[in-house]
């Protein structure tokens, strides 16, 4: 039950990342939107006491840090494909481990 | 299965049953990809056949148009991110797809809805190649509805635009 909520939880995560990608060259604020519902459940995590300890997720939290300005669209999209490789990178780190 | 009835009897399926594809099924399914016309018989694409659990798993992740627990999935690619012609390439092998799977009794959805830098990554996709289309492939779950199409008097038209035939009306 433990992995599963933990592969759950990335997953929506991840689907949540998507659907903001799948808006950045709209026009609206439907990316942006999705963004900080993101952020929103990224913010849960630490919360979640079977997968409050997980490193990969403060990198996350690292990362949007990292560019808090969210206004230019390229700045964002360049974001959320530098928070994609990083879901990538984790998604074959815990492949491997299995 | 006939191809008339198969053409007529397909539907997109979202909602599959816990059951893989037979190796040889999904075999049968790409031949039919393979032997799908192509602008100057170029056979430009590429079909990718995603099983492994994990790896189909990343791909519904980055694909919000993908619905349903799928067996499987094949990410049908081009060099050079697919313009002109080859994205009609990509359509008739689509088709195939579909249509020999359906005559497998394995129901498809194509998804055009995914994130192509994604599922290029998850698949391990070279610089030069970019992902086109995904088909979910798996058992359906039910009886899809049947959609809403529009008659034949509508869409057809005889040696000119606008023109009528006769023939179709009511059709």
């Amino acid at each position: 039950m433990e992995e599963n909520i933990g592969e759950r939880f990335f997953d929506v995560l991840l689907r949540t990342l998507n659907y903001a990608m799948e808006f950045v060259n709209d026009r609206g604020y439907a990316s942006l939107r999705f963004m900080d519902l993101f952020s929103s459940l990224l913010e849960l995590q630490p919360l979640i006491k079977e997968m409050a300890h997980e490193e990969f997720y403060e990198r996350l939290r690292n990362k949007i840090k990292e560019r808090e300005i969210m206004g230019a669209q390229v700045s964002r999209a360049k974001m959320q494909s530098e928070l994609l490789d990083l879901f990538l990178e984790e998604w074959r780190r815990r492949s491997s481990q299995k | 299965m006939e191809v008339l009835e198969a053409i007529k009897t397909r539907r997109s399926i979202r909602s599959f049953k816990a059951q893989p594809i037979p190796d040889e099924d999904a075999v049968k399914i790409l031949e039919a990809a393979r032997l799908a016309p192509s602008g100057g018989n170029r056979q430009a694409w590429t079909f990718i056949y995603v099983k492994d659990p994990q790896v189909l798993r990343m791909v519904k992740n980055c694909s919000p148009g993908f619905y349903g627990n799928a067996a499987a999935a094949i990410v049908i690619g081009l060099p050079g991110g697919g313009r002109g012609i080859g994205l009609l390439d990509v359509g008739f092998a689509a088709e195939n797809i579909c249509l020999a799977a359906h005559a497998l009794g394995i129901g498809s959805c194509p998804i055009a809805s995914f994130n192509k830098e994604a599922v290029k990554k998850v698949v391990n996709g070279p610089e030069d190649w970019e992902p086109i289309l995904v088909i979910s492939l798996g058992y359906s779950d039910g009886a899809p509805r049947n959609p809403a199409k529009k008659p034949l008097s509508e869409v057809v038209y005889l040696d000119a635009f606008g023109k009528k035939w006769s023939l179709l009306e009511g059709a």
